[in-house]
């Protein structure tokens, strides 16, 4: 049980590139690349041998594995709905955000190993847009956190009862912070363009610029695991109460398509917000966290 | 000759310096003297901690040091001795020039700044306490005075001198307030007993008491807006001096304040709580927002103190609420969290401030933009700084996450018991803001400083600093270690003791193993793919190869071209200079010079929060003095009847008094 929710972040990890991909390419009116085409990618990039920097120590080394590690260490924290993850305590969101914090610091710090100012801008950014957007995150947690009085995500979602009219508002609003979040944590429009060319308008990328091989494919592979871990904290605030065994396993998988057919509709029709104008966004992000606890204070003080 | 005795002959060590030659024997003999104090503050605190003595709550064998005392003497205790130590290596290069009796009275201030530290912990009444305290501050400010022939430190240490002279006369007004005094001394005393749920006994202690201690405290600890001191004298100070000053001198402030609002009683806990959780929230987001902004190692360091001692309040707000609702959960999250980030926060704030005076002696820069690559030129200080980094960035199996789980646990266990829930929305938003800017922060301070290529040549030819300095900065990493384990186990598991709330210590302590063994295997894991790398390398015949950064095709690029400290947080900055504070260039040409004449170009950082507080009190303070130059008329005869004035109204009151 408590391994579905892992197994389902896994294989959701591997498809949603190619779910994006394709809605892209059809929405632009052509065929496409493969669906598992990003996996044969990491294919090509696990053949090669690293470059590094004439300017990095082994800090370069180790960091794409790091944020590897501890983005697959978040992993195993997510449930999904009443299935519980592989580990579970009071507070595992906490442990939850500051992994994939530690995964950043590590990969910003072997960013600016590089001494390129393409990195140092990348890395500036990135850790910008994490600052503002991190109060997000914890408001929609405890949001559900004052809504169910538990205090862990595995217990939250399991009596997350979204099924009663008060609170299915509540966890529209939940999941489109969740999603925002998603979209902000993985560089996706319309905060940073993954497909941009011009390192001089890349946050994430322009991070990665100097890493290659093995390594490089270690950040992607991790990549993709964010994408498919804040989906999934998406789709569990949207997971109707009650949902079990083989249903809630298809119901998450639609889900998760429907997450990745989103993404690519988004990247079709927007596009990038000038980078002047994306801490006034990721503001309004937080403040839909705000709003999103202001309105479940109204519902448990009203006693709705 | 009982303990006590002995501990207090050894402030005397203070004039060994005076007497031993050289340089480096005055360090050793100031060195031994401290470490002497310190193991036995260390043992008597951790004794007292875990072994509280009577129901008078003092040490049996240690007197004066009750349970909340013995939290501060250790995290003094190790900050102590690895500033001392550290002194021993740094002292000889820095003092080149300095006179015998300049060095003699720099240790001699050491060892005395040390034991005061101890002593006001010890202190048990109002005499002893401001005795010390006075002592505290003389001796930090003979220490940021050693640089005193330049101009910027000079002006550092005598602002430092007044403004903790305004706040010992705060704080000589919260001990005259009647009850005040008794209250403050007898708050520990109470939660011994812990048949009270709000100790310091009937009365408590009066709230106009309490608002002086908290400004006078606030003054020391450097609460928003009385932070001004600290960026002005921890860069003035010698490293190690502001480690100490930085680490553990401002927590006594923060002692303080844990004192005297332990002695509130249950009606006025609940208003000067939400005081001090609010001064916290902003002193915590404010500080940090600061810091991401400098380019002065030091200074940033310092500002960062500043943030960290928001925390630290932000804890304690919260843990008087809980006293105030007489909810045990919520106090002991509170003051839990904040001495945990006391005693954390103590750990690696000495370590980053020495690591900086590392990068001082072997640079001679504090600014950023001029440093750069000392990771490849100064490995272990580099290692070091970079473990202080990681733990002031929570990452998760080290102290400073444990402090924040804490806090964060606190909040979200009030919001799910549906009690203090807006504080706490507050609390995790500022919270999480500042986790985020501490990221900002300390990527910039670790990226820029050690990491990259050298932007000038002070960092260019950089050599590792001796050994004795590099021992030192490695001794709090036990406590950054092993404290994620040991200091939820001292706290919590004594929190009766301590603050009286007893909830959940044990799930605290589970948790902080379970993190630690997710650390490990995300370690574990980490090791299989470098593994996993060098097989998939060798299987491929792959090549591993060093290569100049790829420039974008600019084939000459040079360090100076590299993203500073100024570049990284331009952004933040931009939001700082919308809201009015923030960096002004001075020197800029104009737009119509068409033939531009020699120019200076500098930028100065502004704290208008604190240009405004001082400039506004010194406003104040002349428009009174000017009125009070009424009386200074300069006549004789006026002279004279003043003097005959004090003389009948010491009649009239001595009269007055006798009947």
């Amino acid at each position: 049980m408590f391994i579905i929710p892992f197994l389902l972040i896994l294989v959701s990890a591997v498809c949603l590139k190619g779910v994006i991909n394709k809605t892209r390419a059809r929405l632009a009116g052509r065929t496409g690349v493969r669906f598992f085409q990003p996996l044969l990618t990491i294919g090509v990039l696990l053949e090669k041998g690293e470059i590094y920097s004439t300017s990095s120590t082994v800090l370069t080394r180790v960091a794409p594995a790091l944020y590897l590690a501890s983005t697959l260490g978040a992993a195993l924290l997510l449930p999904l709905g009443i299935f519980p993850a592989a580990i579970e305590f009071n507070g595992d969101f906490i442990l939850f955000a500051y992994l994939l914090g530690f995964g950043k610091l590590a990969l910003v710090l072997a960013a600016l190993e590089s001494g390129s100012s393409f990195q140092g801008m990348g890395s500036a950014r990135e850790v910008l847009f994490s600052m503002l957007i991190e109060p997000c995150f914890f408001l929609l947690l405890g949001t559900l956190a004052l809504v169910t009085g538990y205090g862990s995500f595995g217990t939250i979602f399991a009596a997350f009862d979204n099924m009663q009219v008060n609170l299915l508002m509540l966890s529209l609003i939940l999941g489109y912070g969740f999603l925002n979040l998603a979209l902000v944590e993985n560089g996706r429009l319309p905060v940073d363009d993954t497909r941009t060319h011009l390192e001089l308008t890349m946050v994430h990328e322009a991070m990665v610029l100097d890493l290659s091989g093995v390594d490089l494919a270690f950040v992607q592979v991790a990549g993709w695991l964010k994408l498919a871990l804040w989906g999934l904290l998406a789709v569990n605030a949207l997971v109707p109460a009650q949902l079990t065994g083989g249903w809630l396993v298809l119901w998450c998988g639609v889900a998760m398509a429907v997450y990745g057919v989103v993404i690519g509709v988004v990247e079709s029709f927007m596009a990038r917000n000038r980078m002047t104008k994306n801490t006034t966004y990721l503001v309004t992000v937080s403040a839909i966290g705000l709003l999103g606890f202001a309105v479940a204070y109204v519902l448990i003080t009203t006693g709705m | 000759m009982d303990w006590m005795n002995l501990f207090s002959l050894l402030v005397w060590g203070s004039l060994l310096p005076f007497v031993l030659p050289g340089t480096r024997y005055k360090a050793i003999g100031a060195a031994a003297v401290i470490a002497a104090g310190a193991v036995m503050a260390a043992v008597a605190g951790v004794t007292a901690i875990v072994l509280p003595g009577s129901e008078t709550g003092t040490g049996a064998w240690f007197p004066g040091l009750d349970p909340i005392g013995g939290v501060f003497a250790l995290a003094v205790a190790i900050s102590g001795v690895a500033c001392a130590v550290y002194a021993v290596g740094y002292m000889p290069g820095h003092a080149a020039g300095k006179s015998h009796t300049q060095v003699a009275l720099h240790f001699a201030a050491l060892v005395a700044l040390f034991y005061a530290m101890i002593e006001v912990i010890r202190a048990e009444d109002t005499y002893g306490f401001l005795f010390w305290w006075e002592l505290m501050t003389l001796s930090s400010f003979l220490l940021v005075m050693f640089d005193g022939q330049r101009k910027e430190v000079l002006h550092a240490a005598v602002s430092y001198l007044v403004l903790m002279h305004v706040g010992f006369f705060l704080l000589l007004g919260g001990f005259v307030v009647p009850g005040g005094s008794e209250a403050f001394f007898g708050s520990t005393a109470a939660i011994g007993s812990a048949t009270a749920p709000v100790a310091g006994g009937t009365a408590g202690m009066p709230v106009g008491a309490f608002l002086l201690f908290l400004a006078g405290f606030g003054l020391k600890a450097g609460i928003f807006p009385l932070h001004m001191w600290l960026p002005v004298a921890h860069p003035a100070a010698p490293s190690h001096v502001s480690a100490l000053m930085s680490g553990v001198m401002i927590k006594m402030g923060i002692y303080g304040i844990v004192r005297a609002a332990l002695a509130l009683n249950a009606e006025r806990i609940m208003g000067m709580g939400a005081l001090v959780f609010a001064l916290g929230t902003v002193t915590a987001v404010f500080g940090i927002a600061r810091a991401a902004v400098q380019s002065d190692l030091k200074r940033l360091l310092a500002y960062s103190s500043v943030e960290n001692i928001g925390i630290i309040c932000l804890g304690l707000g919260l843990g008087m609420l809980g006293r105030g609702l007489e909810s045990d959960f919520i106090a002991y999250a509170g003051f839990g969290g904040a001495l945990l980030h006391v005693l954390g926060h103590s750990n690696y704030k000495t370590m980053l401030f020495l690591g900086a005076g590392s990068v001082v002696a072997a640079t001679h820069h504090r600014d950023m933009n001029r440093l750069g690559g000392l990771l490849r030129r100064m490995p272990v200080t580099g290692i070091l700084f970079l473990a202080a980094t990681c733990a002031i960035c929570t990452v998760p199996g080290l102290v400073g996450f444990t402090s924040e789980f804490v806090l964060f646990d606190g909040f979200f266990g009030s919001i799910t018991r549906g009690e203090v829930v807006v504080a706490a929305a507050a609390g995790i938003v500022a919270l999480a803001l500042v986790g985020g800017l501490t990221l900002m922060t300390f990527t910039k301070a670790y990226g820029i400083t050690f990491l990259g290529n050298p932007r000038g040549c002070g960092a260019r030819e950089a050599k590792e600093v001796n050994l004795v300095m590099l021992a030192a900065q490695a001794l709090p990493l036990a406590g950054i270690l092993a404290g994620t384990l040991l200091y939820p186990y001292l706290v919590l598991e004594n929190a009766d003791t301590l603050f009286g709330a007893r909830y959940y210590a044990e799930p605290v302590i589970g948790t902080m193993a379970t993190v630690e063994w997710v650390m490990l295997g995300v370690a574990a894991v980490t090791g299989g793919l470098l593994y996993l790398k060098r097989w998939l390398n060798r299987r491929a015949r792959a090549t591993v190869r060093r290569r100049p950064t790829w420039g974008c095709a600019f084939t000459s690029p040079s360090g100076r071209m590299q993203y500073t400290a100024s570049s990284y947080n331009r952004e933040l900055q931009t939001l700082w200079n919308e809201t009015g504070g923030g960096r002004q260039a001075e020197g800029m040409l104009a737009e119509d010079e068409i033939f531009p004449t020699a120019h200076a170009f500098a930028t100065e950082d502004r704290d208008s929060t604190a240009r405004a507080v001082t400039h506004w009190t010194t406003r104040l303070l002349r428009r009174w003095t000017a009125r009070m130059a009424l009386f200074q008329t300069g006549k004789t005869n006026h002279y004279v009847l003043h003097a005959l004035v004090v003389l009948v109204l010491i009649l009239i009151l001595s009269l007055c008094g006798a009947l």
